[in-house]
């Protein structure tokens, strides 16, 4: 089986098979931290390590794991990834970590990771499972920077803490409720401009090869 | 399910009863027949080295970063003291360590002070003085070096249980008591909330600063917000023994000259807002965090309570203990 573009990799995860906005998947860690676009960014770089880390971890394992147990292997990996950089960002990041230490052990439970580590990583060399995990990492970070900078802009009438809007527009969008209209809203928007450029909506799953 | 659907794509083998008729055996699936013993013991191994590998990762990553974890929390704790008792690099700061030790039923505690291990019978009773090792007496000495010698003098041969139990700050300017940090913790909505209580010298209130807690954010998080905590700038020990939690809304003006604190230094603000500590002598509720509130109210009264006495019972010892 020949491997996709690297190009054809990275847009898939940032667009095509966007981990938030068409797979639909981790959506309520993306919901509870996207209340302001610091939050969004830093838990986004978080999941991006993890998510590259494990998808090369699982790529470069797979000849010597046994398939029967290849499930808990992914798990320990992903722990371990997260362990370790929820363990980087506290000694060296600690004002952040401050803010979503609590969301980045919570990665561990990441369906996102996970699958691409089973769909892709595991049946796939090195290069491109690399390629695919930066892929799925930055669309998750684009999510929550789409997400987080929509929702603090009109709850807070903020971007990044510096107020752009002298009151709060709509309080609605920071409250839990309002994550899921807002990820709704933007999903619509994807499905839009894939109907605006022709193409047929996705039905979701995420790609195996 | 029938053999029928065995043509559908859709099926799975691992779910079919009879899977041998499903025809699908070239596609091994995983589970779908008992590994063999040498196949059980060939996974548990791999499965053994591969936790034993991620531990060894872990234990790599740990080693790095908690030496670097523990400075910044050091940092972080000293800043906070010195605001909460608005003192400038000039002043000094003083740990004193509290540790517990058991014989026999009976407690004994010890103070160690920078000075000095100072002992005391759980009747109030002075037992033991011991002046501290020139090295320990240095600033660069860490609070396990301490703890150790403390332990060691404490813990004869027959009493193995004895432990670090709490500790709290002098603050010095030049030469004169400036107020002391106090250290509580109190079980919040689900875990231990640990807090600074920072106390002039006359025991009065100057701030409430919550170091570590895990409240749920939006909710009982709100108690280190500045409208919450400082509720209790300005209250005597007194009144504070008194305090109650209410589940009324926080008047505007009052949250607004409580958000205010920090701008103006603590013990300024407590002059200027007299009348207003009288006619708000209660905590008010965070709304919808009655727990969380109530819960650090009752730790910053127990934390007060205790430190009165604890001292009172220092306090003949004091002047030498500090350098």
């Amino acid at each position: 089986m020949s491997s996709p573009s690297a190009k054809v990799l990275i847009m898939r995860g940032l667009f095509d098979e966007n981990p938030v906005f068409r797979l639909a998947l981790s959506l309520c860690p993306a919901v509870a931290v996207t209340t302001s676009l610091k939050n969004g960014l830093l838990l986004g770089v978080a999941v991006f390590c993890v998510q590259v880390l494990s998808s090369v971890s699982a790529s470069v394992l797979k000849p010597f794991i046994n398939p029967r147990i290849r499930l808990p292997l992914f798990v320990l990996i992903v722990a371990l990834w997260v362990s370790a950089v929820d363990m980087i960002l506290a000694a060296y990041f600690p004002a952040i970590y401050a803010q979503v230490g609590l969301y980045v052990k919570l990665i561990v439970a990441f369906a996102i990771i996970l699958s691409r580590m089973e769909l892709f990583a595991s049946k796939n060399p090195i290069w491109p499972s690399t390629l695919d995990g930066i892929g799925m990492g930055l669309g998750f970070l684009l999510a929550m920077i789409l997400t987080g900078s929509l929702r603090e802009l009109v709850g807070s009438g903020s971007i990044l803490g510096i107020t752009i809007i002298p009151t709060k527009p709509l309080l609605l969008a920071v409250l839990p409720a309002g994550g899921f209209f807002t990820i709704g809203l933007i999903m619509a928007l994807f499905n839009w401009i894939d109907l605006m450029r022709g193409k047929k909506l996705s039905s979701g799953g995420g790609a195996h090869g | 399910m029938s053999t029928t659907s065995a043509t559908s794509d859709s099926h799975n083998c691992t779910t079919c009863p009879q899977h041998a008729a499903c025809g699908r055996q070239e596609q091994k699936a995983p589970g779908s027949s008992p590994p063999s013993a040498m196949d059980m013991v060939k996974i548990a191994l791999g499965l053994a080295f591969a936790c034993a590998i991620s531990a060894l990762i872990l234990g790599w990553v740990y080693m790095k970063t908690e030496p670097v974890k523990e400075k910044n929390l050091k940092a972080r704790e000293e800043t906070m003291i010195r605001a909460l008792l608005g003192l400038d690099e000039g002043a000094k700061i003083f740990e004193i360590r509290r540790y517990l030790s058991m014989k026999d039923g009976r407690a004994e505690i010890g103070y160690l002070t920078p000075r000095f291990l100072i002992e005391f019978s759980d009747t109030g009773e002075k037992i033991g003085l011991n002046e501290l090792p020139e090295n320990l007496q240095k600033p660069s000495a860490t609070e396990d070096e301490k703890d150790r010698f403390a332990l060691e003098k404490m813990h004869r041969p027959d009493r193995p249980d004895a432990r670090y139990i709490g500790r709290f700050f002098v603050g010095k300017k030049d030469g004169k008591l400036a107020g002391y940090i106090v250290e509580g913790s109190t079980l919040g909505f689900k875990n231990q909330i640990r807090f600074f209580l920072a106390l002039e010298s006359d025991m009065t209130v100057r701030g409430v600063e919550v170091v570590e807690h895990e409240e749920d954010p939006g909710l009982g998080a709100e108690i280190i917000q500045k409208y919450f905590k400082n509720q209790f700038v300005g209250r005597s020990s007194d009144t504070i023994s008194h305090l109650e939690v209410v589940r009324e809304p926080l008047p505007p003006d009052w949250r607004k000259a409580l958000e205010a604190i920090g701008e103006i230094p603590a013990d300024e603000w407590i002059g200027l807002h007299e009348a207003d500590l009288a006619k708000h002598p209660n905590i008010y509720a965070i709304t919808g965090s009655t727990i969380s509130s109530t819960a650090v109210t009752n730790g910053v009264k127990r934390t007060m309570q205790n430190f009165q006495r604890r001292l009172a019972l220092l306090a003949p010892y004091m002047k030498e203990a500090l350098p």
